[in-house]
């Protein structure tokens, strides 16, 4: 079984962070979930530990829509980042969004590694994480 | 000399045709450019030939033009004319400069065709065009609101129940149901937002009122009074310039509300709030500002989400992302434009500039 340290949610959606995070944590897969409400928050963090790869995540899910900074706006700016962290981070985006501009955009950006239409049911998960 | 004669008969018959002597005072006007011009034969003669310049080309064209056919050369093109009664029709045109012994033009000849017709069909389509991609741009928002702002709530709800429906512990199914509620209530919001903003879009034969800006913003301020008071908010109105405007009194109200109550909401808590709303006129239209110093908001980085439904910019608890929408939709309905300048820590100006 393929155990993960940090999964990281960044997600504006209280009930989806709610509920994603009960089913993570049945899944016994993941020690900690740290959740932040938007990217900006997201990429302080990430900022700040850069150095520090034993508290990155192994992998984020990514909402779009957020406030202050959206998911959009994060990848941008993780993108800089990325070379400078020393640890590989897995992005999903998550999102509720069908609009197939949002999925050709998403895989046009190299740090995403999937596009996840919301919802996310405990397979998806488990899938998701034992893919690592 | 009969068939000249005949070449010239023909060329009357079907062509536009004014002949100028090299300074472009007019010396020949056949019928048919009387008939265009409005003029008559005697007020065209004699006359410098600007008298119908429409004033609608750029000057370095017209230069153009003149360094051709000056340099003996024939110049081709369409040219947007002024006829006497002060409308305006296109011709076809080819100007051929008649030249002399030393190579010098001693006079031009224009002919021309009517080409009024083509042109404002060309303008109509350009026009539709344009309504067109506007339309389409809307088409494109409302998918975009419809995936991002219905559906989310629509799934919380398929995942709250699908919970339910596997879990097993009956405390565990008491907190889940307690969530679908407010699902509920908030799809509902965004589902009647919703429908209040395509009834503007659909609100095309609202009437516009003449509005005494002064009496519609008194009676604003007067439903933010205890806010303005309690911050101490200094309000400064110029309507010096600008005193009345025609806008539907209702979306009026609706978005110098909108971006007063946003200027209390989102004021800092370093400095004390001033709010400076002023009216000024901008080139054929009216141009409306609301000036804050408050938080300002990171354009740059926000530069597209501004005014779509359900963005916020701060952690504010009113923070709901509908104002700035529901005004966008109805200065845009209406033909206005709306932007705004701000920088983070300094404040935001709004503007608003109407047709009028």
């Amino acid at each position: 079984m393929n155990h993960i340290k940090t999964l990281t949610l960044v997600d504006d959606d209280d009930i989806f962070v709610f509920l994603t995070k009960k089913t993570i944590e049945e899944t016994k897969l993941v020690e900690l979930i740290r959740v932040f409400d938007n990217g900006l928050d997201a990429l302080n963090f990430l900022k700040e530990n850069k150095d520090n790869t034993d508290a990155l995540p192994e992998i984020i899910l990514l909402d779009l829509s957020m406030p202050i900074m959206n998911g959009w706006q994060f990848l941008e700016e993780f993108t800089i980042l990325n070379p400078m962290i020393g640890k590989t981070i897995t992005i999903y985006i998550c999102s509720s969004s069908i609009s197939p501009d949002d999925v050709a955009r998403a895989k046009a950006i190299s740090e995403v590694s999937d596009y996840i239409i919301k919802p996310v049911n405990k397979e998806k998960l488990i899938e998701l994480i034992k893919k690592l | 000399m009969k068939e000249l004669a005949d070449y010239k008969y023909a060329l009357d018959e079907s062509a536009i045709v004014a002949i100028t002597d090299p300074k472009g005072t007019i010396i020949h006007a056949n019928d048919n450019f009387c008939k265009i011009s409005k003029y008559t034969r005697e007020e065209l003669l004699g006359q410098d030939h600007r008298i119908i310049n429409s004033g609608y080309h750029e000057s370095s064209f017209i230069r153009d033009l003149w360094v051709t056919i000056a340099n003996g050369k024939i110049w081709r093109g369409e040219l947007k004319n002024k006829a006497k009664d002060g409308s305006h029709y296109w011709v076809d045109t080819t100007i051929v400069p008649f030249l002399n012994e030393q190579g010098k033009p001693f006079q031009y000849v224009a002919i021309r065709a009517d080409i009024t017709l083509r042109k404002q069909a060309e303008e109509d389509l350009l026009k539709y065009s344009s309504a067109l991609k506007f339309q389409n741009t809307q088409l494109v928002d409302f998918c975009n609101i419809v995936s991002h702002n219905l559906r989310a709530p629509l799934i919380n709800i398929s995942m709250l129940i699908d919970y339910i429906e596997q879990s097993k512990n009956e405390a565990d199914r008491d907190v889940m149901l307690a969530k679908v509620k407010p699902v509920v209530n908030h799809l509902m919001e965004v589902f009647n937002e919703l429908v209040e903003s395509i009834q503007v879009k659909q609100d095309t034969d609202i009437t516009f009122d003449k509005i005494n800006l002064k009496e519609c913003l008194d009676r604003i301020l007067v439903a933010f009074e205890t806010q303005i008071k309690e911050y101490e908010a200094d309000i400064h109105i110029d309507f010096n310039h600008i005193s009345t405007i025609q806008f539907p009194q209702k979306y009026i109200e609706s978005v110098l509300t909108n971006l007063i109550s946003n200027a209390l909401k989102y004021k800092s808590p370093q400095r004390k709030l001033i709010i400076h709303i002023k009216a000024e006129k901008s080139g054929n239209a009216i141009r409306l500002s609301v000036e804050d110093n408050g938080l300002g908001i990171d354009t740059k980085l926000h530069k597209d989400q501004l005014f779509k439904i359900r963005k916020v910019f701060h952690k504010h608890p009113d923070a709901k992302g509908f104002g700035l929408f529901m005004t966008k939709t109805q200065v845009e309905a209406m033909g206005g434009k709306i932007w705004v300048e701000s920088q983070p820590e300094k404040g935001s100006t709004f503007f608003i500039e109407l047709k009028n």
